[in-house]
């Protein structure tokens, strides 16, 4: 591969729906039937959310979070469990999913 | 210090289990699928115990709850009710005192450990040993049923009174009323049980096993017994602990747990439960249980200890971007000359950003607190800068501003459903930018200057529910061109508000067109703003991003799959000499 170098602007040819962002809304939807707290972690340690499970509701609100952030790392009772989020969504069963104790 | 603990070491003290309601949570034994498994859910417990693979628990309304491996139908057969203050697990059978003072028996029935439990509603306290109970009555003398392996029930001294029982494998253990230590059963057994401590200055004991742990009225624990690990107690003054067969467990009057074992896994606590408020804890046969505290000084849900604002039942967390830090920073960069293209230096306006969202239980906005730093002005234009935000103006209850260190007016400007808050009015309000190239912060040939600190608080009337916010999120910021309302510069992508001028749409280099959703990218893709999760090095004066970034080029034309870190200074891939860094 050739060494990068300063180029005009006008040289990009960009995508036509590419909006340079750095960062997107993740959408949370996360159940747990523990009144414990769940742990939202980039794989770097970066914590991004920590709150307490509601049980009835679960956890559920958007998320910025960076766009180098393509996996987030959920902990939750003892059990933690890596999650993808290149969709935009955030989705886990804490008492269903794999893991799940209940 | 965590109050909960105060309130246990307050109620110990008539010896019942009014401890704050809690989550059970269990830990030490990952391979143990029985006690791991279909743990009883709730926030409403107030003890807990374990023996061989399984568990029950007392709830605040007086019910029990067990789970585990149903051995003697140990699960199945726990009674119902909702008059129990107390619970004991011995090895396969447990017990239970109701408030009546009578006491439950199930499990397994070795040695008549379940059918000989004594009637009557005189007792205050139980204790189960793997194979045998004891019981204290209300007049202070006790009784012991069961195994009489070792003598462990004949050898009960039933004219003595006492304080606090205990009952390990094949002995019981109790504090008289002296304070002193009375232990019996054992009988031609070893194991160091014997002689015991002496003093009295005992308040409690715990036992199972071959060993006992006593309490001292200084929160001192001394141990003895089979010559293990089990004797180790940590250094320090507790409030609670709890014997186990394998284990043992106390919580410090800090409110920190300890823990030593004969079992490794048993010794360490791992982090997420120290994490917690932890009120109680249980030994169980090779697991650990324990009940979280539920001091909620606001009654929003979140125990103080995870709560951001812990007197205000208003607010619990803060949600901070970028990265959810107070200390770190993220850059929105401004091209001012749209709908003409500009220089593509993206230094007319540089802003640092933190932006917190105080979020209440529920995790909807009730706040919205901003932290700016104003760094740079490569501009001939007045600007303006704003942020449109997805509630109405009367959702907001009040705002405050500051600039430059003293309090600055933020209009607020009702936009539909949505509102907007302007928050610099003009940047020459901080700064006087000369013109006629020369620019504040973008030349390294001239001086630099400090950034100017500008913040704004928002306070909302109802909370706001981010998961109902359009898709740019809760948040729109955008730079109004020489303080022109109507002439707006957004993110590419980021719609233009009520207020946006539209015949300038599809102007010039502009290829904006609302009807398919394409905002604020000229024909070739370029866009006027850029939102940075870092305090980005902006490139100096006249320079272009893709000249002092030699990865955004890449990365543009990727659609962001290559070079996501395009704007770092990383080693090769950017022109020091194009880079604002004094």
């Amino acid at each position: 591969m050739d060494a990068l170098t300063g180029v005009d602007i006008q040289e990009l040819n960009v995508p036509s729906d590419f909006n340079y962002q750095m960062s997107r809304n993740v959408s949370i939807n996360i159940i747990g039937a523990y009144r414990l707290p769940l742990t939202i972690r980039t794989t770097d340690g970066d914590v991004l959310l920590k709150a307490v499970m509601n049980p009835e509701f679960g956890i559920q609100t958007k998320l910025n979070i960076p766009g180098t952030v393509q996996s987030v790392v959920l902990a939750y009772q003892g059990q933690e469990v890596n999650i993808n989020i290149s969709s935009g969504v955030m989705q886990y069963d804490f008492s269903g999913g794999e893991g799940g104790r209940k | 210090m965590k109050r909960s603990f105060l309130i246990i070491l307050v109620l110990s003290l008539f010896g019942l289990a009014l401890y704050a309601a809690g989550t059970i949570v269990v830990w030490g034994n990952s391979n143990n699928v029985f006690i791991n498994n279909n743990i009883p859910a709730g926030d409403d417990f107030v003890q807990v115990a374990g023996g061989r693979n399984y568990g029950i628990a007392l709830r605040s309304n007086g019910t029990l709850a067990a789970w585990g491996k149903n051995t003697s139908n140990i699960v199945s057969n726990t009674p119902s009710g909702s008059n129990f203050i107390a619970i004991s697990a011995g090895y396969e059978h447990a017990i239970a005192l109701r408030s009546d003072g009578s006491i439950a028996a199930w499990g397994k029935n070795s040695n008549n450990v379940v059918s000989n439990t004594p009637t009557g509603n005189n007792f205050v306290k139980i204790a189960a040993g793997d194979y045998h109970n004891i019981a204290l009555k209300t007049d202070g003398t006790v009784v012991a049923w069961g195994s009489n392996s070792r003598n462990q029930v004949s050898e009960t001294p039933i004219s003595e009174t006492f304080t606090d029982i205990a009952a390990g494998f094949s002995f019981c253990v109790a504090v008289k009323t002296d304070g002193s230590i009375a232990f019996w059963g054992n009988s031609g057994g070893g194991n160091n049980l014997t002689p015991v401590p002496t003093g009295n200055n005992f308040v409690g004991v715990s036992a199972k096993n071959i060993h006992v742990l006593a309490m001292k009225n200084d929160g001192s624990i001394v141990a003895w017994g089979n010559a293990t690990e089990n004797l180790n107690v940590p250094a320090g003054t507790y409030i609670q602990m709890s014997a186990g067969w394998q284990g043992n467990l106390a919580i410090r009057t800090d409110g920190t747990l300890a823990a030593w074992a004969n079992l490794w896994a048993l010794r360490t606590i791992p982090d997420w439960v120290q994490d917690l408020d932890i009120a109680y804890v249980c030994a169980g046969y090779d697991f650990s249980l324990g009940i979280t505290g539920s001091l909620d000084a606001d009654g929003d849900g979140v125990a103080d200890n995870l709560d951001a604002y812990p007197n205000d039942p208003l607010r619990a967390y803060d949600i901070i971007y970028p990265l959810n830090s107070p200390d770190a920073w993220g850059t929105l960069a401004f091209e001012d000359m749209w709908p003409q293209q500009g220089d593509y230096d993206f230094n007319d306006l540089v802003l640092d950003y933190n932006f917190k969202l105080v979020v209440n239980a529920q995790l909807k906005v009730v706040d919205i607190v901003t932290d700016l730093r104003l760094r740079a002005i490569g501009a001939t234009f007045q600007n303006a800068f704003a942020v449109e935000f997805p509630f109405p103006a009367s959702n907001v209850a009040s705002v405050s501003g500051t600039g430059a260190g003293a309090p600055y007016q933020m209009p607020l400007i009702e936009a539909g459903e949505h509102c907007i808050l302007k928050v610099i009015s003009s940047t020459n309000d901080f700064v006087n930018v000369p013109g006629n190239d020369i620019f504040w912060n973008t030349q390294p040939e001239l001086p630099n200057y400090p950034y100017i600190p500008i913040s704004f608080t928002m306070n909302l009337v109802q909370p706001y529910d981010t998961d109902s916010s359009p898709e740019w999120g809760i948040a729109n910021p955008y730079l109004m061109v020489n303080r022109v309302m109507g002439h707006e510069v957004h993110l590419p992508g980021y719609p233009p508000t009520m207020y946006a001028d539209q015949s300038l749409f599809g102007m010039d280099d502009d290829t904006t067109d609302p009807s398919t959703g394409r905002y604020y990218k000229t024909s070739n893709n370029l866009p006027w703003a850029l939102d940075i999760p870092i305090s980005w090095k902006y490139p100096i004066e006249k320079k272009q991003i893709t000249q002092a970034y030699f990865a955004f080029k890449p990365w543009a034309e990727s659609g962001g799959a290559q070079y996501p870190n395009w704007y770092e200074l990383t080693p090769g891939l950017h022109n020091p000499d194009f880079i604002y860094n004094p």
